[in-house]
């Protein structure tokens, strides 16, 4: 049995979590006492999709009708439907099930220790980075209050209708050329994309994840531990349906899936986590150049005028490819150079 | 050179106190230090009125306990090497404090630095507590694998 990760923060809790086992839903957290609360109460049962009048919400639930009232009231960033049937969620909105995504999952074969879905956290890397041991993790969160990016940068998605996905694994083999891993998991959420029938996407190096050249989802791969096998976290935010307001504070051009369709956001996230798992293993297995082979025929600037900006200042450069281990190579003034680390912006022609 | 004598001779520099060694025999000179962990090895070019012999930069060897930088005296403490090759940052992130200072006290598991290479962002921990005596890299550098970044006391 996978160890229990970290105590738990006030205002944090688990809704659901599902053994290795593969058995069946169970509320709460194994060997921890947890509080629901009556919001995320209601959305349990409203995950059906299914009309619930505020008279069986309250029954079932043990409070009046005015408390659920009141409870989806404070729900604001929730658009749960009312009407005269009652109480609805939309499709947007269906909570994630754990019970489906690790069904999922096990229909890959993949080895996945404990998956967990949180109804709120503050990062699902930072909850993965902090549990040592070597148990392959995988956490979604509905909410997360402080997500994160690359140097500082944040990660912003309305709750309930996006995926907010981290994946722990430790890595035999050692850290030393790591980074190719990295481009591994923007494959890996290239192929689950495929598989759920979304086309048209495409990789910036080195790894955001483009349609019509705009982010769709962005990976932040972390890692911790010794060098010779270290713990791997690879966290994806992937834009299912963002609202006006969210999308107005992005600063980049971004899209989201419900442009081409409504999206089953457990079977994705079941898709996401199998083929990160996958791709993992494969890294292990065959080394970098396959994988990297596969992102070449992914990437979205070849060839492209872009900017490189760095810690230290900008430069202008063309992009040329990638080596074998992940770096990109750029062309400044006739040069090639290797880039290790920065972000590279298409340039206005 | 004999291969066996190179060994020899960075052995030698390892037990010392000399930042860097220096042998000239014949046509052929090494030079040994301990800041680079690079070995140079020159051979005279035979090509006459040659300004300078184009110095043949051997691969970078592994010196073990060799960190402190050439203009350095020697230093004993313990270093923390690059587990691989990416950009140093001192700070998670750019407008954020370092996470150690030269002077520094640290305890075993926390964070000295971020390694990143490829947006693989790998927060580099200490292995041994004591104090921070020396700070190798600057903020953006690039580092190689093996680099020694720090030398903990």
């Amino acid at each position: 049995m996978p160890k229990p990760l970290i105590a738990m923060r006030p205002g944090v809790f688990l809704f659901a979590r599902h053994g290795a086992n593969g058995e069946g839903a169970r509320s709460g957290f194994g060997g921890y006492t947890c509080t629901m609360r009556l919001t995320e109460q209601i959305l349990e049962i409203l995950k059906d999709g299914a009309h619930h009048s505020g008279v069986e919400l309250g029954a079932r639930l043990g409070v009046t009708r005015a408390a659920i009232s009141k409870a989806v009231a404070e729900m604001a960033e929730i658009p749960v439907r009312v009407g005269r049937r009652g109480y609805r969620l939309p499709v947007t909105h269906r909570p994630l099930d754990a019970g489906r995504i690790r069904a999922i999952v096990d229909g890959y074969g993949a080895v996945l220790d404990d998956l967990q879905v949180l109804a709120e956290i503050d990062s699902t890397n930072r909850y993965l980075l902090q549990a040592a041991g070597a148990a392959r993790t995988a956490c979604l969160a509905e909410r997360q209050t402080a997500g994160r990016g690359r140097r500082g940068r944040s990660w912003i998605a309305d709750p309930y209708c996006n995926i907010l996905l981290s994946v722990a694994v430790r890595i035999r083999g050692g850290s030393r050329n790591l980074g190719a891993l990295s481009l591994a998991a923007g494959v890996a959420v290239h192929r689950a994309l495929a598989e759920s029938g979304i086309t048209g996407v495409a990789l910036k190096w080195p790894n955001d994840v483009l349609c019509a050249e705009r982010k769709l989802a962005g990976i932040l791969t972390e890692v911790r531990g010794e060098a010779e096998a270290p713990r791997v976290v690879i966290g994806v935010g992937l834009n299912c349906h963002l609202s006006a307001a969210t999308g107005a504070c992005i600063d980049q051009p971004w899209a989201s899936l419900d442009e081409q369709r409504t999206v089953d956001r457990s079977a994705l996230a079941g898709h996401l986590i199998a083929h990160l798992l996958r791709v993992v293993d494969e890294y292990e297995r065959d080394g970098a150049a396959a994988v990297v082979a596969e992102w070449r025929t992914l990437h979205a600037y070849a060839g492209r005028a872009v900017t490189v900006a760095r810690e230290d200042g900008v430069v202008e450069a063309t992009l040329v490819d990638v080596t074998d281990e992940g770096a990109l190579i750029v062309r400044v003034d006739g040069k090639e150079q290797i880039v290790y680390s920065g972000e590279a912006r298409l340039r206005p022609l | 050179m004999d291969i066996r004598k190179v060994k020899k001779l960075i052995e030698m520099l390892e037990a010392s106190n000399l930042g860097e060694l220096e042998i000239r025999e014949g046509e052929e000179s090494i030079r040994i230090s301990r800041g680079s962990s690079t070995i140079t090895a020159a051979v005279a070019a035979p090509v006459p009125m040659a300004a300078v012999a184009a110095p043949a930069i051997a691969p970078p060897v592994p010196a073990g306990g060799g960190a402190a930088p050439e203009a350095r005296p020697a230093q004993t403490g313990h270093p923390v090497a690059s587990p691989m090759v990416g950009t140093f940052y001192r700070a998670p992130s750019p407008d954020a404090h370092p996470f150690v200072e030269i002077g520094s006290t640290v305890s075993v598991g926390d964070p000295l630095c971020i390694i990143e290479a490829m947006k693989m962002l790998n927060e580099i921990e200490a292995d041994r507590a004591g104090v921070v005596r020396a700070i190798l890299k600057e903020n953006g550098q690039p580092v190689e694998y093996g680099e020694t970044l720090f030398i903990i006391e």
